[in-house]
């Protein structure tokens, strides 16, 4: 896949994963590669990205006597996820056509 | 490869970045390794799921956009009683072990990246400071020899400047015999100052010049050194 693409679809999918409930790396991790191929090496810098956009934030809590870094979805964070959506509306358009028509 | 190994390679990649953002990077990846851990994945298997440590570096390396340390050498960590890295306990010793948790893990490694940073009392250190007391004692020599040669040149100048004065102070004082009667004397005195200060101007110039001569060879040579120095 387009690697930017991609990494725009990461990111949506990332803020989607968190919108419930806080979560961490390697929860993140399983709840999204059944959709999108992910790695770890490839989730440092988008979680690096959303919190420095500031759509999501971090605590570190310690859990089984280790500490453990939690992200957190931001009011930004949920509306890059609304704006995304109409982003991918077009995109269904793209895909339909492309489909339709290239065959 | 063991963790120990997987760590130790990401870092010698990623040693420019600033130290807390290094601290982050591995921070990230030692919480995935101890959820993956927990969730009965063995070392081996993680690490190889982690990817191959450089490729990881440059990744994150491309990602980075803030300013880099200065480009110097890596100095890999100093290695508590001797401990070879592939003698590093594993994961599963680690884990057996209470006083190994996570936290102190975590503790253990940032005290690894301070030394790294410091350099310690490692055999580099030693070496660099054998380096540098070789320097400065051949530096001495090398300096002495020179100046030697300088003292050696000018004491020639001087003398030769002497030996002229003497020669026409000679001669001046010659011509007190000549009119004194004794003419033979006195013209051979006047011979010999002639000769003085022939000897005298022909050394001042020979000095002289091969001062010139020696104080080009000498800032040449140091320029060259200069060049290596600064090329290193």
């Amino acid at each position: 896949m387009d690697s930017q693409l991609k990494k725009g679809l990461l990111e949506v999918c990332v803020l989607v994963s968190l919108k419930k409930e806080e979560s961490y790396g390697y929860k993140i991790i399983s709840d999204i590669s059944p959709y999108i191929e992910v790695s770890e090496s490839t989730l440092y810098p988008i979680l690096k990205r959303l919190e420095s956009t500031g759509c999501l934030t971090t605590r570190t809590k310690e859990y089984n006597g280790r500490l453990r870094k939690y992200y957190m979805i931001t009011e930004a964070g949920k509306r890059k996820i609304k704006e995304s959506m109409f982003d991918l509306n077009e995109l269904r358009r793209v895909y339909e056509f492309i489909y339709r028509e290239g065959i | 490869m063991t963790k120990y190994e997987w760590e130790k390679e990401l870092k010698r990649n990623i040693h420019r970045l600033p130290d807390d953002e290094i601290a982050r990077v591995l921070e990230y990846y030692n919480e995935l390794f101890e959820d993956n851990i927990e969730r009965g994945k063995s070392e081996r298997e993680i690490v190889s799921e982690f990817g191959n440590p450089s490729d990881v570096a440059d990744k994150i390396m491309s990602e980075y956009d803030g300013a880099l340390k200065d480009d110097e050498p890596f100095e890999a960590p100093a290695f508590r009683g001797g401990d070879k890295p592939n003698e590093k306990p594993s994961v599963d010793e680690r884990k057996a072990d209470p006083v190994f948790d996570g936290h102190s893990d975590n503790v253990e490694r940032k005290t690894e990246i301070v030394q790294a940073k410091g350099g310690g009392t490692d055999s580099r250190s030693w070496a660099l400071v054998a380096f540098i007391l070789i320097n400065i004692i051949t530096g001495f020599a090398l300096f002495f020899a020179l100046g030697a040669v300088w003292i050696v040149l000018g004491s020639l100048a001087v003398a030769g400047a002497a030996s002229t004065a003497a020669g026409v102070a000679a001669f001046v004082v010659s011509f007190g015999p000549i009119f004194g009667g004794a003419t033979a004397a006195g013209l051979a005195q006047i011979g010999v100052s002639v000769a003085a200060v022939g000897i005298g101007i022909i050394s001042v110039i020979g000095a002289v010049s091969l001062i010139k001569l020696y104080a080009k060879a000498t800032k040449k040579a140091f320029s060259w050194l200069a060049k290596g120095v600064t090329h290193e």
